[in-house]
């Protein structure tokens, strides 16, 4: 059973914030709860923010009170409880680790005492868990990182991170949607837009869904950049798993 | 077409209410600093509360009327003119096509709104029309306003408009503003000892602060008893303290997460101070509790009616244009 408690952020917003840690029972359900919320429509909740270990949400207190709000809040958790988690999706990203795109795999290799080769397999065979987005538009926070290829930040960040890269940066991995500073190990590149601001998706995933990285050639790269408009990103559906919650404090 | 501009000023951008859908996808969510100036423009003007406008920090723009339209000007206070004529902010104006207005440098206050009948029409990007000069994306092209930009208005003129004053909301402060603030989401996690000197000594508002945020200097909250923080949402008028104990309040531009822990949150009801605050300006905040700030917010901003009592909106009867300003729509576009 989950503990929870309500810590207002200001009087527009609130956060359900559970045990501090990063879990992914406490990551679904966080989700669950941001799900039913959505599902009730309640008048006067204006947005949601789930993050490792809070539910942050918006609303506007001419509309609901914070006592309506921690009293629907609580049903709501009472009542997921009795529901099945909705399956998660695997959103599966083609990277490219080629030298060019990788500089720092080298580094990695060395950090890890694993071949390049192995680097670039263990990295790609795991399912990544986007425990929250933020940072830079369409930034995963994503959990499952094998341990051995955990390696601290660059020393001095790069002014410039190209759009798409993925790196990995103490015990996570990660992509940059949109060129950015950063200090992140870069081990590869992919070809997609992650962040599609004109489309009426400008995202691939969501807090919550997995990400998969599909190791492609050099030559697939080029020709995914080449036909982008053409290429459908490969989404699968996950079962999970059931578990309980309870309320503490408040 | 509604009108043209002339000079811009340094910063000068379309922002409305703010792109809160994608907020959750790790988008800032922008929109305008000064929710209450920006509000009354709207109100003056007859425009919903959220419409459009135009924002501008440090100096306001210079443009012309390409149509004829009413219009009013809030916010950070400057002289105000139109055709060269001395005009009042916190009143709606009719300018004819082909009038020149010029707002000026900020001599107090550093967010000055325009708002005009209809609403500026720019293309919704991800559910608003703000700009985010950072992803370059949202209002004018992504970017700020430059010489020659021309703006279109959603809704057509009304020729039955009220014109009305309003009484500005007070920027001009004391030399300490005092700022309410509520208990932020980390505020248990400091001592008590720091929860009181954080209202017990003063702050001094930076150069450094921007639509992102607002640094303070002051004696340096420690943090060290405070433990480490999984990142989690952000909100305007967050208080972030960061390891050297000086504060930010996060604002529109702010990221959408943040792993400092946030000892308070500004009070609704004092954010448009707290933005309008110039560098050097000493602050003092005030702790109250959430359900007194949502009173006060409640009271200020709960509707349309409350921020026309509040600043005690007033019709301004028979202005000497009208007849004029009728034959003027006649003849208009």
């Amino acid at each position: 059973m989950l503990a929870y408690q309500f810590l207002p952020a200001g009087d527009k917003a609130v956060n359900i914030t559970f045990e501090r840690r990063v879990s992914s029972v406490i990551n679904q359900q966080i989700l669950k709860l941001q799900q039913r919320l959505k599902n009730l429509n309640v008048e006067g909740i204006t947005g949601f923010l789930p993050a490792f270990r809070t539910l942050t949400i918006f609303y506007d207190p001419v509309q609901v009170s914070l006592a309506q709000l921690k009293k629907i809040v609580n049903a709501a958790i009472l009542d997921g409880h009795q529901l099945a988690v909705s399956p998660s999706k695997r959103v599966h990203i083609p990277v490219c680790y080629d030298s060019s795109f990788g500089p720092d795999l080298d580094t990695i290799a060395k950090q890890s005492h694993l071949s390049r080769e192995k680097v670039i397999e263990r990295h790609s065979q795991q399912d990544y868990l986007i425990y929250m987005l933020g940072f830079l538009p369409g930034f995963a926070y994503l959990g499952g990182l094998d341990p051995d290829l955990a390696t601290p930040r660059l020393a001095t960040p790069r002014l410039k991170i190209a759009p798409g890269s993925v790196g990995i940066a103490g015990e996570q991995t990660g992509m940059y949607p949109i060129e950015s500073p950063g200090g992140w190990q870069i081990i590869g590149r992919t070809p997609l837009h992650l962040f599609q601001p004109e489309s009426a998706h400008p995202f691939y995933y969501q807090a919550g869904d997995y990400i998969h990285f599909d190791v492609i050639s050099r030559s697939e790269y080029n020709d995914i950049a080449a036909h982008l408009e053409d290429y459908h990103v490969q989404v699968d559906t996950l079962p999970t798993m059931e578990m309980g919650v309870s309320q503490h404090g408040a | 077409m509604a009108l043209k501009i002339i000079s811009a000023g340094p910063i000068t951008t379309v922002q409305d209410q703010g792109r809160t859908a994608t907020q959750s996808s790790g988008f800032s969510v922008s929109g305008v600093m000064d929710f209450d100036a920006a509000g009354v423009a709207n109100l003056l003007v007859g425009n919903d509360l959220d419409d459009a406008v135009v924002e501008s920090s440090l100096q306001g723009p210079t443009l012309t009327f390409t149509q004829s339209s009413h219009f009013a000007i809030t916010g950070a206070t400057a002289n105000l003119k139109l055709n060269g004529q001395p005009i009042n902010a916190y009143r709606s104006y009719f300018a004819h096509r082909g009038d020149q207005l010029v707002v000026g440098h900020y001599s107090s206050g550093r967010f000055g709104y325009l708002a005009v009948t209809g609403g500026i029409q720019v293309p919704i990007v991800m559910g608003s029309r703000s700009t985010s000069l950072k992803y370059h994306l949202g209002g004018y092209d992504g970017r700020q306003l430059q010489s020659g930009d021309v703006l279109q208005t959603i809704r057509d003129e009304v020729d039955d408009h009220q014109f009305q004053q309003a009484t500005p909301y007070s920027y001009v402060s004391d030399a300490v503003a005092h700022i309410r603030v509520t208990a932020g989401p980390q505020y248990q996690d400091f001592p008590e000892q720091y929860r009181q000197q954080f209202v017990q000594h003063t702050f001094e508002m930076s150069q450094q602060s921007d639509r992102m945020g607002a640094r303070l200097h002051g004696t340096p909250i420690d943090t060290s008893d405070v433990a480490e923080m999984l990142s989690e949402g952000t909100v305007f008028g967050g208080i972030q303290i960061p390891n050297d104990g000086q504060p930010i309040v996060l604002l529109a531009d702010r990221q959408t997460t943040g792993g400092y822990p946030v000892i308070g949150v500004v009070a609704r009801v004092d954010l448009p101070k707290l933005v309008q605050l110039s560098p050097g300006q000493q602050i003092r905040f005030q702790w109250i509790s959430t359900a007194q700030s949502q009173d006060y917010y409640r009271q200020n901003y709960g509707s349309s009616t409350a921020i026309k009592q509040v600043h005690h909106f007033k019709k301004l009867a028979d202005l000497d244009r009208g007849p004029a300003n009728r034959i003027a729509l006649l003849f208009d576009d």
